[in-house]
């Protein structure tokens, strides 16, 4: 059998979820729409040397992850850019908020994609590390070059600013 | 008791926290019902959370996976980069070698030879590019722009009244070229210039047949089937045709290209330059200074008032030779009526070719130089030789299908009429002198060298690529026919061995190998202005 009918069934079935961890953590479908493309080209490319007995989703979502993260850094998402643990921390606790318990449902997915697009890059992106492409902090903190306290208090704020969009989007 | 900060309850929430970190969380929750609450909410948050952000969009299309380009388009991109650097070294190895060794130190590519020879084993253009480019014209219009340029900038540099000076010498010299007016006359059948007709400019005159019998007074350039002049043309005339014949006055020199070049009672004012396959200046014919000739059969039995130059297979003088005779000829007879009034040297291969017939006056020295016509001949007599023209033929043949196969637009094109012809000659020759001087003024801009580099590299893909197109033209016209011309292969592979046949004659091969590549070229830049510069104009 060619490589190329394995990988067509693969790219099939992975497609969306790699699109998504991209969307989510470059902000724009356009981008996303490339990036996707680039991380199954680069995975075409190494297929050779992909271990068929490992699952195919976490390579995959490895390599998006890691040409994601690159755009990123080229478009200087640098630890500068992420803020300092301490701001963040005191602006987390300034804004607390009760958690949104079950106004988050899968019924809501699409405004909460949508709200988690609009969410600024510094809290974009470990939320996305965190919440879909189930990272431990200590991985995000080394992807992102900071303290896991950093990514603790960014992951704080950025719920507490999702349920601000979300809450105020239900209220209207 | 102080509650966590929200980090921290954010961070029990994720399962972040260290196992201490954690074990005094669990306790302080035991005791507070509002964290405890706040927990439990913010772990209902993260489960909806991870299941909203993973819910896929099922809308979303999933476009067709675009396997990257493998090693055929590698082989591709390395052959193109190739051949782009066979075209930069031929050329620039062409350019090098036309600069004279006093200048050897311009040359940008001393190390160059190797690699270049490596080249012309594989690539037609090599061969092209190297012969082409040694024709005179670029080195004359390469250094001469130098030199040109080199005396402005010296005579800015050093006062204003130089430049000024040397500004007015520029424009005295070009300015009555563009202000003679010229007549142009061209046409599919007889062009004329009646006996009792005259015309007080340049005429340019092309068709199938010239006659001028009336009076030109400005310069002649006459093309066609079958040219003859019985008139008078006061400045230069220039002609190229199958049948030169020239029974008139001509006031300035005559340049005459053909298969036949007659001179029957003429009247030259000063040097007469004929090439052509047999050349005639007969005993009526009056040439005040130089005759230079160049063919397979040259008789001269006119009145030569300087020196008489011959090249050629056969060359026969019964004429009467002021001062020098030279000869680089396979065999020179010289007939009892002939008078020379200084010496003759006769470059021949065996000093019996010289035949100096009793009767004739020779007042100098008769030198018969032996060893450099034997070298000359040697290039037909090897089969190295043969076989390179083979292997010519057979990579111009590949270059030249690859290149009718991608553009298609080339397999079709026309010279419906000897205007065209002179049309495209024309442009060919501008563009060839134009585009290296161009690229080399762009290149002495720091920011313009990529691009004066690139038009450098055009320039040559156009003059190699041109023989290829005119084969084609040819090759299209021997198979004329009602059926209409058979695969493109085929007439370009006919036209190839002719083009092949014509660059390789004796003497005058160099000459076709240079007009045919010019109307090639200017084939080229005429359709590719049409394409883009008819495009610029509609956009």
């Amino acid at each position: 059998m060619t490589r190329e009918a394995p990988f067509a069934e693969l790219y099939a079935t992975h497609y969306r979820q790699v699109r998504a961890l991209c969307r989510q953590l470059l902000g724009s479908a356009e981008r996303a729409d490339d990036a996707t493309q680039e991380a199954f080209v680069r995975a075409y490319r190494n297929f050779a040397g992909y271990d068929a007995a490992q699952p195919f989703g976490p390579w995959i979502m490895r390599i998006a992850r890691n040409h994601a993260l690159d755009l990123l850094r080229r478009r200087r998402l640098e630890p500068a850019e992420l803020g300092t643990e301490a701001e963040e921390a005191a602006a987390a606790e300034a804004g607390e908020t009760d958690g949104l318990g079950e106004l988050l449902t899968a019924e809501r997915a699409g405004a909460v994609q949508a709200a988690v697009a609009a969410l600024p890059e510094r809290y974009r992106v470990p939320l996305a590390l965190a919440y879909f492409a189930d990272l431990r902090y200590d991985e995000i903190a080394t992807d992102l070059g900071i303290t896991r306290t950093h990514v603790g208090a960014l992951l704080c704020r950025a719920r507490q600013l999702l349920r601000k969009m979300l809450t105020e989007e239900t209220e209207s | 008791m102080t509650c966590p900060s929200a980090v921290t309850r954010s961070m029990y929430a994720d399962a972040a926290l260290t196992p201490e970190q954690r074990a005094g969380v669990d306790l302080h929750l035991r005791d507070c019902a509002a964290c405890a609450a706040k927990v439990a909410a913010m772990n209902r948050e993260r489960t909806g959370l991870r299941a909203a952000l993973r819910r896929d969009d099922i809308d979303l299309p999933i476009p067709a996976f675009a396997p990257p380009a493998r090693a055929h388009a590698s082989l591709l991109a390395v052959l193109g980069a190739l051949a782009v650097a066979g075209f930069a070294a031929a050329f620039w190895s062409a350019v090098a070698d036309a600069i004279p060794s006093g200048l050897a130190w311009l040359n940008p590519l001393q190390s160059g030879e190797l690699l270049e020879r490596a080249i012309s084993l594989v690539s037609f253009l090599a061969f092209e590019g190297n012969t082409m480019l040694n024709s005179a014209l670029n080195f004359v219009a390469v250094s001469l722009t130098i030199l040109l340029l080199t005396w402005t900038a010296v005579a800015f540099a050093r006062n204003r009244s130089g430049a000024a000076m040397l500004l007015s010498l520029v424009v005295a010299l070009v300015l009555p070229g563009l202000t003679h007016a010229l007549e142009i006359r061209h046409g599919e059948g007889v062009i004329t210039v009646g006996s009792g007709e005259t015309i007080d400019d340049t005429l340019v005159a092309a068709g199938q047949t010239v006659a001028i019998d009336g009076t030109v007074n400005g310069d002649a350039f006459a093309f066609g089937r079958s040219v003859t002049v019985r008139g008078n043309v006061t400045g230069n005339l220039v002609t190229g045709a199958e049948t030169v014949t020239i029974e008139g006055t001509v006031g300035g020199d005559v340049v005459g290209a053909g298969r036949s070049v007659v001179l029957r009672g003429a009247h030259v004012g000063r040097n007469v330059v004929g090439l052509g396959r047999d050349l005639e200046l007969d005993t009526n014919s009056e040439i005040a200074a130089n005759a230079v000739t160049a063919g397979d059969t040259a008789r001269v039995d006119a009145r030569v008032g300087v020196d008489l130059k011959s090249l050629g297979n056969n060359v026969i003088v019964g004429g009467n030779v002021q001062r020098d005779i030279e000869t680089f000829a396979g065999s020179v007879s010289v007939l009892p009526s002939a008078r020379i009034g200084r010496n003759v040297t006769a470059h021949v291969d065996d000093p019996a070719k010289l035949e100096i017939a009793t009767g004739s006056t020779i007042g100098g020295t008769v030198d018969r130089q032996i060893a450099e016509v034997a070298l000359r001949h040697n290039r037909y007599a090897t089969a190295g030789y043969y076989v390179r023209q083979v292997v010519r033929l057979g990579a111009a043949f590949l270059t030249g299908l690859m290149l009718l196969w991608a553009f298609p637009v080339l397999r079709t094109l026309t010279l419906p009429t000897a205007g065209a012809a002179l049309r495209s000659f024309g442009i060919g020759f501008v563009a060839a002198v134009a585009l290296p001087v161009a690229a080399l003024l762009v290149c002495l801009t720091i920011v313009g060298l990529p691009v004066g580099v690139m038009t450098f590299v055009l320039g040559a893909i156009g003059l190699y690529f041109s023989k290829a197109v005119i084969a084609q033209l040819i090759g299209r016209r021997l198979f004329q026919g009602p059926s209409g011309p058979p695969h493109y292969a085929a007439t370009l592979f006919a036209g190839l061995v002719v083009v092949i046949v014509a660059i390789n004659l004796p003497f005058v091969g160099g000459i076709a190998n240079f007009a045919l590549t010019l109307l090639g070229f200017g084939m080229i830049v005429t359709l590719l202005f049409g394409r883009f510069g008819g495009a610029t104009a509609a956009a």
